[in-house]
């Protein structure tokens, strides 16, 4: 195991020189995590990233680097207890090594910093001169030159200093790529036939806008950013009433805006797809952070009763395969879905490996042609879909309505459609359980941490340092939640660890099973839990329960 | 002639300006239909209100929205098939007021759909609160001692924010309102059609539309069609503003776009190998 950490101001280029440096961790055979901690900030501020790196599989960033580059002075002083004893630190001050000055002299602005950064830390890994300036090269479109001198600069200045150098272990090379969260939710949404994404930014949702507008032309998936949430999530309904798969995402703020819309999608039973990548809040909160504090919310939204799939992929892999079944499943049940994550996944990046073929299509209901109704009643509560062109009318309604599409406020009529979406929701009970994975166990025997989203992954490395053997039970279903499978767990004694103080997690799984906690592992400042201290609080807790 | 009615019984009010709208909106397809044009590329998205029970009346496909949301819903029929003809019924409560800020989205990116904007300048079906285009002074059970606000004129509004066709018709001049249906859905682009239209129970202007609009039928230049949409007595009806410009839909779509189209997944995958 292995960390390197960059701290200094937004604008320095340090996301991407740890992104960088990952990469070439990546191509060296290694398992990496990487974690960007900034604020909302163009310039300035304070920001690092930190890349963990080790050759088994690795699920969270470590807070003790063994390498870290600081972009100034202040930068080291919030970090001097990240740093572990043995570590090799270089800081960039009048009173360490002056490479701003040095910079400055070469005609270099302030934005060089990343590549000296870069430069400074594949020093200390001892690469060779043609290792670095070809992996300088391929990352930056801009400026080869430039960045190539600064290289050489900065080199220089560390040999003459005599740093030490230290290569790395290599292992055999297995073809994977570094991905973000947002990312592998993009890719998992077209890999199940995404045709339009539209969406407002916000953040951490943003990301997932940016990077399907840059694949538009590649996938022929239409993306557009709206004037609000509101329009975003009407668009996307309005967009599948005509067969497009639509989806839209944005965090808990925006997702109050489109509420509305998500329980209009609940009475015209759209196949709305919504991506909800919290942060905490209430209100803006704090707009580049991670929290879980949105699952009641997410559970809860829309005013009225219909039927809802929410799910929460707790590692990168999940992420690319939830966002896939999600989007199917709306397809299958014409109601909305959600996927819900957070910051932490939606932000960080890993290389993973992901299989493609894993993802198998649902097959969709074949629709009778004999005289169209919209909202046939039906067994199963899944009336028939039918998309315009058509001879035949095709009326959604926002009111309710009789199966013709056509409103109706009459007693008879509205208690039969009612029963007909709770058939559904009934009919999505039974099937999700036996088409897909709700709930993972990780781990043989031992006491029961359970979680859900991105605080699986901290708990995963947290397990690699509690001596006792435990079981990790991941919640992947939210909605419907997988009661009977959980139950088989609970039986004893657990701990829930989540990112919530008033403990929603805790609460749904009691509602849900009638079993209380025995202690909730939680966090609510913002940050993703550190594997070491969540492994130490984890352990405490073990102890005082479960040691008989 | 095949009728365009459903069998749901109409409660509109007697005299309703809404009736007007209805007869226009079909003798409107028919003379599109007559043209060759194919009804069963038609769809319609309406608002909340009265104008909204077109809807139901009408026997065309479509999506009846929330209140002030219609426009959103047919910007994104328009884009999840841009080969359909999209028709978006609001009323001035519903996209000038909740829904003002998609209307002029709508208008800014000149999308090739028709807004149909039933004016009757108040809230009908909610017992008579004030619209934002009622007039100052207004009484209503939210503004019992008369609305102390202006309101504003939508005409300018949509011109500025980038409308292609504006046009405006009352509803009991019931050809003319016909005439600008059709040419507005023939138009490229971003139509806009305010229809005055009397509210027989809270807001009557019949008499006051009977004496005051008048019809023009010549070319008018931006300038020219603020400064004659703003005026009161008379009141104009007839095409504001009709100018050829790029649409969003056609902007927007990517070359390879197939929506609703399982073929592509193969081709996704190999992509998305690459990628992963």
């Amino acid at each position: 195991m292995l960390s390197v950490l960059i701290a200094g101001k937004a604008g320095e280029g340090i996301k991407k020189a740890v992104a960088v440096i990952a990469d070439y961790f990546n191509q060296a055979g290694y398992s990496i995590f990487q974690y960007d901690d900034y604020q909302s900030v163009i310039k300035g501020g304070h920001n690092y990233s930190i890349v963990s790196v080790d050759k088994h599989p690795v699920f969270s960033h470590y807070m003790l680097a063994d390498y870290a580059f600081f972009s100034d002075f202040a930068s080291y002083e919030i970090h001097q207890n990240h740093i572990s004893e043995d570590s090799v630190s270089v800081i960039n001050d009048k009173n360490y090594i002056d490479f701003s000055s040095l910079l400055k002299a070469n005609n270099f602005n302030d934005s060089f910093i990343g590549i000296v950064a870069i430069s400074v830390i594949f020093y200390l890994l001892d690469l060779t001169t043609e290792e670095s300036i070809d992996l300088i090269r391929k990352s930056f479109r801009k400026n080869e030159e430039k960045n190539i001198q600064c290289y050489e600069l900065s080199f220089k200045i560390l040999e003459e200093r005599n740093f030490p150098r230290l290569k790395i272990e290599k292992y055999p090379f297995k073809k994977r790529k570094i991905n973000n969260g947002n990312t592998l939710i993009a890719l998992g949404a077209l890999m199940a036939g995404l045709d339009y994404y539209v969406s407002y930014p916000m953040t951490p949702a943003s990301s997932i806008l940016h990077f399907l507008a840059g694949q538009s032309e590649k996938f022929g998936v239409v993306v557009q950013h709206a004037e609000s949430e509101i329009a975003a999530a009407n668009m996307a309904a309005g967009a599948t009433f005509t067969g497009a798969r639509a989806a839209t995402g944005s965090s808990g703020g925006g997702f109050a805006l489109m509420t509305e819309a998500f329980s209009l999608a609940g009475m015209v039973e759209a196949p709305l797809y919504v991506i909800v990548s919290a942060r905490p809040g209430p209100a803006t909160g704090m707009s580049t952070y991670t929290a879980q504090a949105d699952l009641n919310f997410v559970l809860n939204a829309g005013h009225g009763e219909f039927p809802r799939i929410v799910a929460s992929p707790g590692t990168f892999e999940q992420a690319f395969h939830l966002s896939a079944q999600l989007l199917d499943l709306a397809w299958y049940f014409q109601t909305p879905t959600v996927l819900l994550t957070e910051k932490h996944l939606s932000e960080c990046s890993g290389n993973q490996i992901i299989d493609p073929d894993q993802y198998i299509a649902l097959e969709m209901p074949v629709v009778h042609e004999k005289e169209y109704k919209r909202y046939q009643l039906t067994d199963n509560g899944i009336s028939p879909l039918k998309c315009p062109p058509s001879h035949e009318m095709i009326k959604w309604n926002s009111n309710e309505h009789y199966e013709n599409g056509i409103r109706t406020d009459e007693a008879v009529s509205a208690k039969q459609m009612i029963e007909k979406r709770y058939r559904k929701q009934q009919t999505i009970n039974e099937y999700v359980p036996k088409h897909y994975e709700m709930l993972k166990c990780y781990g043989e025997e031992g006491p029961v941490i359970v979680c859900y989203g991105s605080t699986l992954m901290s708990m995963l490395e947290a397990s690699k340092y509690i001596t006792n053997k435990i079981r990790i039970v991941q919640v992947i279903y939210l909605e419907p939640f997988p009661v009977d499978l959980l139950e088989t767990y609970i039986q004893d004694d657990f701990i829930v660890v989540e990112q919530s103080l008033y403990e929603q997690f805790t609460q749904l799984i009691k509602y849900k099973t009638g079993r209380s906690a025995k202690r909730v592992i939680k966090g609510y400042d913002g940050r993703p839990f550190d594997p070491v201290i969540l492994a130490r609080e984890t352990e405490e807790a073990i102890n005082e329960f479960f040691t008989h | 002639m095949n009728s365009l009615l459903t069998d749901k019984k109409n409660s509109w009010c007697p005299g309703c300006g809404n009736f007007g709208i209805l007869n226009a909106i079909q003798k409107t397809i028919h003379t599109l239909i007559e043209k060759g044009f194919d009804q069963d590329s038609l769809v319609m998205t309406s608002g909340i209100g009265c104008h909204g029970k077109i809807f139901d009346y009408l026997k065309l496909s479509g999506f009846y929205s929330l209140h002030g949301r219609a426009m959103s819903t047919a910007q994104g029929i328009k884009i999840g098939n841009p080969d359909l003809t999209v028709l978006m019924f609001g009323g001035d409560g519903d996209s000038m007021g909740e829904g003002l800020e998609h209307t002029l989205f709508a208008a800014k990116r000149n999308e090739n759909i028709t807004m149909i904007l039933h004016n009757n300048g108040v809230y009908g079906l909610t017992t008579g609160q004030f619209s934002p285009l009622s007039k100052k002074g207004y009484k209503g059970p939210s503004s019992p001692f008369g609305n102390i606000e202006e309101p504003f004129n939508p005409l300018p509004l949509i011109i500025e924010a980038g409308a292609t066709f504006v046009a405006r018709s009352y509803s009991a001049k019931i050809e003319h309102v016909t005439q600008m249906l059709v040419k507005g859905i023939e138009h490229k682009g971003f139509s806009f059609i305010e229809i005055l239209q009397p509210c027989v129970s809270f807001n009557n202007t019949y008499e006051l539309f009977n004496e005051r609009v008048q019809l023009f039928e010549e070319d008018l230049t931006h300038e020219q069609a603020i400064l004659k949409a703003k005026s009161k007595d008379p009141v104009y009806i007839g095409v504001f503003r009709q100018f050829d410009k790029d649409v969003f839909s056609e902007g927007i779509i990517p070359d390879h776009y197939k929506p609703n189209n399982p073929d592509k997944l193969m081709t996704r995958k190999e992509m998305i190998r690459n990628m992963l």
